[in-house]
């Protein structure tokens, strides 16, 4: 009897190997004008959790929903002062500031120009055209970060321009992903968060693709593996595109010119733990083509990668794990002493 | 503990030791899995275990992985031995006493089994599981080596009188 | 100290029946436990979900039809698609057909979220 059970010890040693995995739970819904995802490993529920953090920033800082700040500070008339929570005080300073880093590459305040093109959600492509000169000019003298001013005393936005308009869209994927990282990460053995193609690997690093910029028979252009506590977030000219008289218009617009970007970079890939800064800068990234973002990142402290017209990938900082296309090629990784 | 019994522990390990330095300046049998070799050092584990019974092995055991990790330069390898050696004792502690085998399948049951072991480590730091599809060859090649240092071990135990062991199964 | 030459005999044998049964049965769990742990990859599925619920599951290998919350959805040739839909922008309808894993279809009025699921190479697309 004693030898039996010995054996039967024996045995179920080796079993160790499927035993102990948290349940693999998934929640799926909207925000933000785009789907969110999420499947998570925990001994308990998250959902709730999950939809309520995204809800809430959607609520507060979606252009159309009247409950926001945004729209808010829209709507209101030169010199009116909006009041901001604590919150929300930070996340705009902390936007305009990188705003200026960028060298308007972001800017916020671009959304009558982006208005003018019409790529304010909701964005339909059917029966678009491009606007004419003198709209984008009217459109272009509305958009500047300098008619908005921040108050930190009275914790406030005021503008000084009627028709000045603001927009977080560029940014508010990654800054949900990181309060959902946030808001769950004791909680959760390990999580992936997409929140519309805006990434958070939770307490495990996770294999993640880039979408193809040119052909989506591909599954995805290449892989990396996002580090845990890491979000990445892409930004490309596929992503809201219309066309009109045979020539397709994209959504990310130049301040210098006041027309879609033509930097060379067609898509851009940006990693940092700070989820606010991977989104917008992916934007900020298609604007400026490749020299001044690999500057830019380097100061920033983010990573990332690059992909360009010419089909090169550039990679900045990071590990290129797996090529699907051969057709394109990987330059050496632009980060100094890499 | 006696001076001699201390003495002839010794011996089992420092021979343990040797051999297993001298294992690991050979280059790795297989690129994936760096810390996975043929095991000789396990003649001398398996003949504490036949000798002193398994505490004793165990002690020796758990010394022997600390020391060659430490010297190695590679600290994480201690983690990795000693998920093997706990399970390759074990199992073969279990398969003496049920005296239905000989030495080297007792050995070659334990070599798999320390192979799983390392796996099974290697599956919680990479947080993987796709690096088990290695024990696939890693279990046949546990298997050869274990049922070599078996032979050997055979041997060895038929060369030393057994008033200088302690131990029957 | 006398080393008997006759009494060198071993208690141990080198080799019995009972090894090639033990050995083998070793050998079988352990791949028994390889085969729980790297569970054989699911085909590709989409999920279909309502308001966040996930209503249905549909295998893209077989062809099927599914109507819910004013969407048709069809599934044919490896793909999905949503063949018609009451709702006022019809995007969810413009979408056209998915099949690769992390592809999604949307519509938003009818709170309605189609999304292809199964073993990829990599876990999430950006």
């Amino acid at each position: 009897m004693k030898k039996v059970a010995a054996f039967a010890l024996a045995l179920s040693l080796l079993f160790a190997f499927a035993a102990c995995n948290d349940t693999e739970r998934y929640v799926n819904g909207f925000s933000m004008g785009s789907f969110y995802y999420a499947e998570y490993r925990s001994s308990s529920e998250q959902n709730e959790r999950i939809d309520r953090v995204l809800l809430s920033i959607e609520k507060e800082y979606s252009v159309n929903l009247s409950s926001s700040c945004l729209f808010r500070i829209n709507q209101a008339k030169a010199g009116e002062e909006i009041e901001l929570t604590e919150e929300e005080f930070s996340l705009f300073s902390a936007l305009f500031s990188l705003s200026a880093k960028t060298d308007g590459a972001f800017d916020p305040s671009l959304f009558p120009l982006v208005k003018a093109w019409g790529f304010d959600p909701p964005f339909d492509p059917k029966g678009k055209v491009p606007p004419s000169d003198s709209e984008i000019l009217t459109a272009l003298e509305a958009s500047s970060l300098s008619f908005f001013t921040l108050n930190k005393e009275t914790s406030s936005i005021s503008k000084s321009k009627d028709d000045a308009l603001l927009d977080f869209g560029a940014s508010i994927k990654g800054y949900g992903a990181e309060k959902v990282m946030q808001a769950i990460e004791k909680n959760v053995k390990s999580a992936l968060i997409n929140v519309g193609g805006t990434i958070a690997a939770v307490n495990r690093s996770y294999l993640v693709g880039i979408t193809h910029p040119r052909n989506d028979s591909y599954e995805y252009l290449f892989s990396f593996t996002l580090e845990q506590g890491e979000i990445c977030a892409t930004s490309g000219d596929y992503e809201r595109v219309f066309v009109s008289e045979g020539v397709s218009y994209h959504h990310i617009i130049d301040r210098k010119t006041g027309r879609p970007s033509n930097s060379g970079v067609v898509s851009a890939t940006v990693i940092s733990e700070n989820g606010l800064y991977a989104d917008s800068l992916a934007t900020a990234a298609v604007v400026l083509g490749v020299e001044k973002t690999v500057n830019l990142f380097s100061e920033l402290g983010v990573k990332g990668a690059l992909i360009t017209e010419d089909k090169r990938i550039v990679p900045i900082g990071l590990n290129i794990i797996q090529i699907k296309d051969s057709s394109y090629s990987v330059a050496n990784d632009a980060k100094e002493g890499a | 503990m006696s001076a001699n019994k201390l003495a002839r522990l010794s011996a089992l390990l420092a021979v343990a030791l040797l051999l297993g330095f001298l294992e690991n300046m050979l280059p790795p049998v297989l690129p994936t899995m760096p810390y996975c070799r043929l095991g000789l050092g396990n003649v001398a584990l398996l003949l504490a275990l036949l000798w002193f019974g398994l505490p004793y092995a165990a002690l020796i055991a758990l010394l022997k992985c600390v020391i060659i990790g430490v010297f190695s330069g590679a600290p994480i390898s201690i983690l990795y031995s000693l998920s093997g050696s706990a399970l390759s004792l074990l199992s073969s502690f279990l398969l003496l006493k049920l005296s239905l085998n000989g030495l080297p399948a007792v050995s070659a049951v334990g070599g798999i089994l320390h192979n799983v072991g390392q796996v099974m480590i290697a599956m919680l730091i990479t947080k993987t599981s796709a690096i088990a599809y290695v024990l696939i060859y890693l279990s046949v090649f546990g298997a050869f080596a274990g049922a070599l240092t078996g032979v050997i071990a055979y041997f060895v135990d038929r060369a030393i009188p057994s008033k200088e062991k302690e131990n029957e199964y | 100290m006398s080393h008997n030459k006759k009494n060198r005999k071993s208690t141990y044998s080198l080799f019995r029946i009972w090894d090639v049964i033990v050995i083998v049965v070793v050998l079988l769990l352990v791949a028994l436990a390889l085969y729980f742990t790297l569970s054989p990859e699911k085909g590709s599925r989409a999920e279909v979900y309502v308001s966040g619920e996930k209503k249905a599951e549909l295998v893209l290998s077989k062809d099927a039809e599914l109507e819910l919350n004013g969407l048709k959805l069809i599934v044919s040739g490896g793909k999905i698609w949503v063949h018609s839909s009451d709702c006022p922008d019809k995007i969810c309808e413009k979408t056209g057909k998915i099949y690769k894993k992390g592809q999604t279809i949307v519509c938003l009025p009818n709170q309605v979220i189609v999304r292809i699921v199964g073993k990829g190479e990599v876990e999430a697309i950006s």
